[in-house]
């Protein structure tokens, strides 16, 4: 071990991430502002990319890449599209070289690997095995992570956003947030030039696409609409030239082995990137390739004629994230460019024709995400490094419940700026009908069955009354995190459900726990010490909020409140000196029992600042939902 | 809830939503919950609390028709029954926008974006009637309420070509 050339005290600092298809980053703020963290190459690209060893070693990064050939099977490539998908999706099957397992009956559907080691591996595994890489690149830059801001692409769904939380969980990182991956970028662009004006960002990255409209008012980052296509990107431009390639090389589907497959892939890869400075461009199939000594050509013209329905598939969205932004293309001050895809010349021709005006080139298309999530971070970590910056995004796609005939009502549409409440009411079809059913749904499709379905439930024990009487009012609850949670009402008698919706196929605490243990080859005592870490780490944020809030309204404190407050702190010191999770979390809620009054006075008071000067006769309490599960 | 208090706007139709906007982002400077991240967790309640019911308030007050469902219920009017049905004639031409819109479907984009734009013209025309009739403080909630259920109709229309221009 070589000197540590970070003091182990400073504090814990907290990062950003763009977990991407192709490639991940992890960057951090320093000296105010947002910078990459590099390797020791000077490197900021770490190749999305994790290679399982035959000699059951996990590689990550540019070497797992360099396998990809040799073990084709063995080595997860743009494992982020495999996200949230089902083992035998069509899209699924047609991504790659790789074996799935197929679920055993009762066990959940997703996609899982055979890597050729003892356990299937999920795409959240290979997800964690990326962050766990990128959490250690942070800790040998500057000790202790405190929290992470990880992007997805905005049209990323209940599911895939749960399942990129578990993999941070695995990679043993705390989320302080996920955000959408194009405002991100905006957050990084708009920061750093103080501009103010409406924006379009246009994402296209390895594996998908996003759109997104955005205003900026000095630091103030409103999204007004956001589009695009979850299965959309590079990737697919790779595929296209791999299917001419293969026609041209006379083979057919008999002879398209793994190795084969990725030679393909590799090569379409190459002269994709050749084309993109290049009008014509030549492919040597490597020594040691399935396909060694084959060569192929391509023009531009013919890779643009390739592409060309992809990016009408880009243009669809764009239109419809204009049309929701409620404006015209002439009023957008400026199109940023984002992904590494837009290098391609015809997607940059393609987005000009589509927004009216030349996209701006001066944001590095790979860094602005991680950047803009290093700077979101730091605001939510309160470390205050960078100047004010608050960030108002939306639902990317609509959530509602099923009604009669299958059919979606949207309670919460679309581009609904978060945190958002909104409630229904419905009533009962039958006589006597003393239950209803609740499927709440994602999606913009009219039909149930096309939507994804986060969670089902039923509210009981209503009296019989005839059809049409009983009153159910189903309320909506969208916290700034994404996380949604749903209460139903009947309101005739009272009768009354709350739910945490889970994704359905989302892996639950034991699933992720057993998952670790498998991973990583921990024994319960490495667990048992990152749960007591993650339980002081929450509790010396608690004490620091409220020695914070006490300085700064001690005046609003009252009675006896400073003894009962010094002695519930001093408790809360006392347990997170110890080794006891659970006894931390009652110390814990002892403080937030403790402190509420005088928080609710405090946030009372800020409320009527806000609002000082308009006429509000009354404050009313909005109705608490029970935290749900799910982002 | 009033949002109209809610927002501290004053409660009528003629809203100008370059102001609105204006009161939505001051608000949200200071009660997002992100301002709040670092709060007590009683604190990062109330607040959330608060941040959705203004983000409601102002989803209701930029939108027309939700604006006047507000404004009528404020004052008590029943936005359902007899009053609130549109007159004979107006159901007539409604049907005629149906059949309009068939024909447009078989017309390509062209057409269906002509007949986007004659009902958005009519959408308008209603918005300016439905404002005046709410902003002169009439006793009778007729005239409102029936031109609410026309303004409705027209948006569902819109909404319809919309759905059939994306596809």
């Amino acid at each position: 071990m070589f000197l540590e050339i970070h003091d182990p005290k400073a504090p814990p600092r907290a990062i950003g991430i763009d977990l991407g298809t192709t490639n991940s980053i992890v960057a951090c703020i320093s000296n105010e502002r947002p910078v990459p963290i590099l390797d020791c190459n000077g490197e900021a690209l770490v190749p999305s990319v994790v290679c399982f060893d035959r000699e059951g070693e996990v590689i990550v990064g540019d070497r797992a890449r360099d396998r990809a050939a040799l073990q084709p099977k063995e080595t997860i490539v743009s494992v982020k599209r495999f996200i949230g998908r089902a083992h035998d999706d069509h899209e699924t099957r047609r991504m790659g070289p790789y074996t799935f397992v197929a679920p055993k009956p009762g066990e959940s559907n997703l996609v899982r690997f055979d890597v050729g080691i003892d356990h299937a591996v999920t795409p959240i595994e290979v997800s964690a095995y990326i962050l766990a890489a990128l959490r250690e690149r942070a800790e040998e830059e500057f000790g202790r992570v405190g929290g992470a801001v990880i992007t997805v692409p905005a049209y990323f769904d209940d599911t895939q956003r749960q399942a990129t939380k578990e993999a941070a969980k695995m990679a043993g990182l705390e989320v302080l947030r996920l955000i959408n991956e194009p405002t991100a970028a905006a957050l990084a662009y708009g920061l750093d030039r103080k501009q103010n004006g409406l924006f379009a960002v246009y994402d296209l990255g390895g594996g998908t696409f996003d759109v997104t409209i955005l205003h900026l008012d000095d630091g103030v980052f409103q999204v007004k609409s956001t589009g695009g296509d979850s299965q959309l990107g590079g990737d697919d431009m790779d595929r296209a030239v791999a299917e001419t390639l293969a026609e041209e090389l006379g083979l057919g589907d008999a002879a398209r082995s793994p190795s084969v497959t990725r030679a393909l892939l590799t090569g379409a890869r190459a002269l994709k990137h050749a084309l993109t400075d290049a009008e014509r461009a030549d492919y040597t199939f490597p020594e040691g390739s399935e396909l060694e000594g084959n060569r192929a050509s391509l023009t531009r013209g013919r890779f643009d004629t390739l592409v060309m329905p992809l990016l009408e598939r880009t243009g669809r969205a764009c239109r419809r994230a204009l049309k929701d932004a409620e404006i015209t293309k002439d009023r957008l001050d400026g199109v940023i460019l984002v992904g590494g895809s837009t290098r391609v010349p015809a997607v940059r021709r393609y987005v000009a024709e589509i927004f009216g005006q030349a996209p701006r080139t001066d944001v590095d298309p790979d860094l602005a995400v991680a950047l803009g999530a290093a700077i979101q971070a730091d605001v939510l970590a309160g470390a205050g490094n960078v100047q004010e910056v608050l960030l108002l995004d939306v639902l990317s796609l609509s959530l509602g419940i099923e009604v009669g005939g299958g059919v979606v009502d949207k309670i919460l549409p679309r581009n609904t700026t978060i945190p958002a409440g909104a409630r229904a009411t419905y009533t009962t079809a039958e006589d006597n009908q003393t239950g209803f059913e609740l499927h709440v749904l994602q999606g913009e499709r009219e039909l149930a069955a096309d939507c994804r379905s986060l969670a089902r439930f039923t509210l009981k024990g209503i009296p019989p009354m005839a059809a049409g009487l009983a009153r159910l009012e189903v309320h909506f609850r969208v916290d700034a995190d994404g996380i949604l949670s749903v209460r139903a009402v009947e309101t005739t008698t009272g009768i009354e459900q709350r739910v945490e919706v889970k994704p359905s196929a989302g892996l639950d605490d034991a699933t992720v726990e057993r998952m670790l243990l498998d991973a990583y080859d921990q024994g319960e005592a490495d667990l048992l010490r990152r749960r007591i870490a993650e339980a002081r780490s929450e509790c010396e944020r608690l004490w620091r909020a409220a020695q914070r809030a006490i300085t700064a309204d001690a005046a609003l404190l009252e009675g006896d409140e400073p003894a009962a407050f010094a002695e519930a702190l001093s408790a809360l010191e006392a347990a997170a000196r110890g080794t006891d999770p659970s006894a931390m979390q009652a110390a814990m809620d002892r403080v937030d029992a403790v402190t509420k009054p005088f928080a609710v006075r405090r946030m009372n008071k800020a409320i009527a600042e806000a609002l000082a000067g308009r006429s509000v006769d009354e404050v009313d309490e909005a109705p608490a939902l029970v935290q749900g599960a799910s982002s | 809830m009033d949002p109209f208090a809610r927002l501290g706007v004053e409660p009528k139709f003629a809203v100008d939503l370059g102001e609105l906007e204006r009161v939505h982002l001051e608000l949200s400077r200071a009660l997002h919950p992100d301002r709040h991240a670092q709060g007590l967790p009683a604190e990062r309640r109330r607040v959330l609390d608060e941040a959705v019911a203004v983000n409601e308030a102002w989803r209701i007050v930029r939108d027309p028709v939700r604006r006047a469902e507000a404004l009528l219920a404020l004052r008590g009017a029943a936005l359902e029954g007899p009053e609130a049905k549109p007159p004979p004639a107006f159901l007539m031409a409604m049907m005629d926008r149906r059949e309009e819109l068939e024909t447009a479907k078989a017309g390509g984009p062209s057409a269906l974006e002509r007949l986007a734009a004659s009902v958005q013209g009519e959408f308008e025309r209603t918005r300016e009637r439905l404002g005046a009739a709410l902003d002169r403080g009439d006793a009778s909630f007729g005239p409102a309420t029936r031109l609410l259920a026309e303004l409705r109709f027209h948006r569902r229309l819109l909404e319809e070509i919309s759905s059939l221009e994306d596809d």
